[in-house]
């Protein structure tokens, strides 16, 4: 289990208003053969929203500890395929 | 299903409002002066023409989120420091709530179907055997469609094996229900209010984001700050937009200084109740079929453009309006302001005397953003109005016709339903034969014009499926669907 790929979803308010509601479901329509490897769940707001000037950075995923800025479905699949390793 | 992504153009309304509330809560006025270069800085990447158009289309919308229209404009030099002190003392603009930044507005083409270069004048040519109007023909070996004779089907789009036909839309126009976009004489884009029904949908459809909408947020904040008792009527559909249980965000609500918390689902359940009523009385009376009225924007349809549809039309009050007489009857002093994902609730309001005032849930989102309010640390409360979960699936299609359906009269037979979810062009012309011929498919019509209900609205937060989901996880045992 530990060399599954962990992506974690800010819940925290500001992420999830400027684009995490649109990512919380992202587990559903990973590709099949990812489902086994890849583990996705929610996180608590990390700070990161409220560092540095613009709230525009949101929303934050972290992909195996990696933290994502303004990150749409594009780039957290762009991330997880890198950490894959494919 | 593809889960449609939020847009660029969402994010940038929503940090808009962040900063505007922000700034309106702490007075710092002259901060809203900054947005548009905090937004757009010297040196970082911009996405219209230049920066300084970037810069400008962000003023005016601080403008809107401000509660004024652009149409209203009279100085170009005025601040947006003076715009916000105006919104301490001044209403906010009227009914129509719609406003469009022409200059935004990238002059579309008309919406056609049209032949690229990808054409290669193919001896198969399916496209001219296709056409139901002998529209195209080739020439110079290349398809060339007669625009006079086209009528847009794009059954030569279908057909064309090298996809070299392509169907251009014209967003905001293929999107509005009722026809009521137009141009002007340079191809911007104009909204006939008189056709309008304030659905909002091109709003969402304009991918230059050139149709906005006057918000209300800050003259909310001017009034919890005067010291108003503020109440706030909760949509159901907002309990489908945050990751939390509904105590939490009233609890929320609490803290950025509303007094009470009112469900509006509890009007859902009064709205279902007397619509049930109401149905009993009229199929009594020989009624051939009768349509939900608690959708703003359906409601606006049939007075705008179905007159005929009028006799079938229930006349129960909507939740909103049974939470308004709720809250203004248990305290005659307050202040109502209703949340939820609908534009046309405002136009609702405007025309009923009330609420005072209607946010957004995208509004909302932003409050909580500018407060910093992190839903999950706060402990949840009781709102002082609730409603059944009957009354919070209104927000659902279907669910407005599930809770007629449960509060019937005893000893009236269950009606059956046919749903409008998702008002277009095409179901506004059915819905045209249904009241001319005094015929409908079912007993009760369930018009809702968004999409999935008013969890696809305009100022949705997150997809409507998700929303939907979310509210119907909370059905407790025993519940009829």
């Amino acid at each position: 289990m530990s060399d599954r790929i962990t992506v974690e979803i800010c819940m925290g308010t500001t992420c999830y208003v400027m684009g995490g509601a649109q990512l919380a479901g992202i587990a559903d329509r990973l590709p099949e053969e990812w489902k086994d490897r890849v583990a996705v769940k929610g996180m608590r707001c990390s700070g990161a929203c409220q560092q540095g000037d613009r709230l525009g950075r949101a929303p934050f995923v972290r992909v195996n500890g990696e933290l994502i800025a303004e990150a749409d479905e594009g780039k957290v699949l762009t991330a997880i395929r890198a950490a894959l390793g494919e | 299903m593809a889960i449609p992504m939020i847009s660029e153009a969402d994010r940038l309304r929503r940090e808009v409002l962040a900063y505007v509330i922000k700034a309106v809560k702490e007075g710092k006025y002259e901060d809203i002066d900054r947005i548009p270069i905090k937004i757009r800085p010297k040196g970082q990447p911009f996405s219209r023409c230049c920066i300084y158009k970037d810069r400008a289309a962000l003023r005016y919308r601080c403008m809107s989120a401000l509660g004024f229209r652009v149409e209203d404009e009279t100085d170009e030099l005025k601040t947006l420091k003076s715009y916000a002190e105006d919104a301490e003392t001044n209403p906010p603009a009227s009914d129509p709530f719609l406003t469009i930044f022409p200059d935004a507005c990238s002059a579309c083409m008309e919406s056609q179907i049209m032949v690229t270069n990808m054409c290669r004048g193919c001896l198969a040519r399916p496209c001219t055997n296709i056409c139901p109007r002998h529209a195209i023909q080739v020439r110079n070996g290349r398809a060339m469609i007669a625009h006079d004779l086209c009528v847009n089907c794009g059954k030569c789009a279908e057909v064309c094996r090298y996809h070299a036909i392509i169907q251009v839309p014209l967003a905001c126009a293929d999107a509005c229900p009722v026809g009521a976009i137009g141009k002007t004489e340079d191809g911007r884009v104009t909204v006939d209010h008189e056709k309008c029904i304030r659905c909002g949908k091109c709003i969402k459809a304009c991918p230059f984001a050139a149709i906005m909408q006057s918000n209300q947020v800050a003259h909310v904040v001017h009034a919890i700050a005067k010291g108003k008792k503020v109440i706030a009527l909760v949509a159901p559909a907002i309990n489908g937009f945050f990751p939390t249980e509904p105590g939490k965000l009233y609890a929320a609500l609490k803290q950025m200084g509303f007094a009470h918390v009112y469900e509006v689902a509890r009007g859902g359940d009064d709205t279902a109740e007397h619509e049930a009523a109401e149905w009993a009385e009229r199929k009594a009376h020989g009624a051939p079929f009768m349509t939900t009225s608690c959708c703003p924007a359906w409601i606006e349809c049939v007075e705008r453009h179905l007159p005929e549809m009028k006799p079938y039309v229930s006349d129960t009050p909507t939740p909103m309006g049974f939470a308004e007489m709720r809250a203004k009857k248990d305290h005659p002093d307050c202040v109502t302001v209703f949340i939820g994902p609908c534009m046309a609730k405002r136009t609702e309001a405007h025309k009923h005397g009330g609420p005072d005032y209607v946010i957004t849930a995208e509004e909302l989102g932003a409050w909580l953003m500018a407060d910093n309010i992190q839903l999950d640390d706060l402990e949840a409360i009781e709102p002082e109005v609730a409603g059944t979960q009957y009354g919070a699936e209104f927000a659902v299609s279907g669910g407005v016709a599930n809770a007629v359906a449960h509060y019937l009269p005893e000893g009236t037979p269950k009606p059956s339903v046919f749903k409008i979810n998702g008002l277009n062009k095409k179901n506004v012309a059915l819905l045209r034969v249904f009241a001319k011929t005094k015929k409908a498919p079912a007993d009760i019509i369930e018009v809702m014009v968004c999409p999935g209900g008013c969890v696809g609205g305009p100022c949705a937060i997150s997809p409507a499926e998700d929303a939907a989901k979310i509210i119907q996880k909370r059905r407790p045992e025993g519940f009829e669907a």
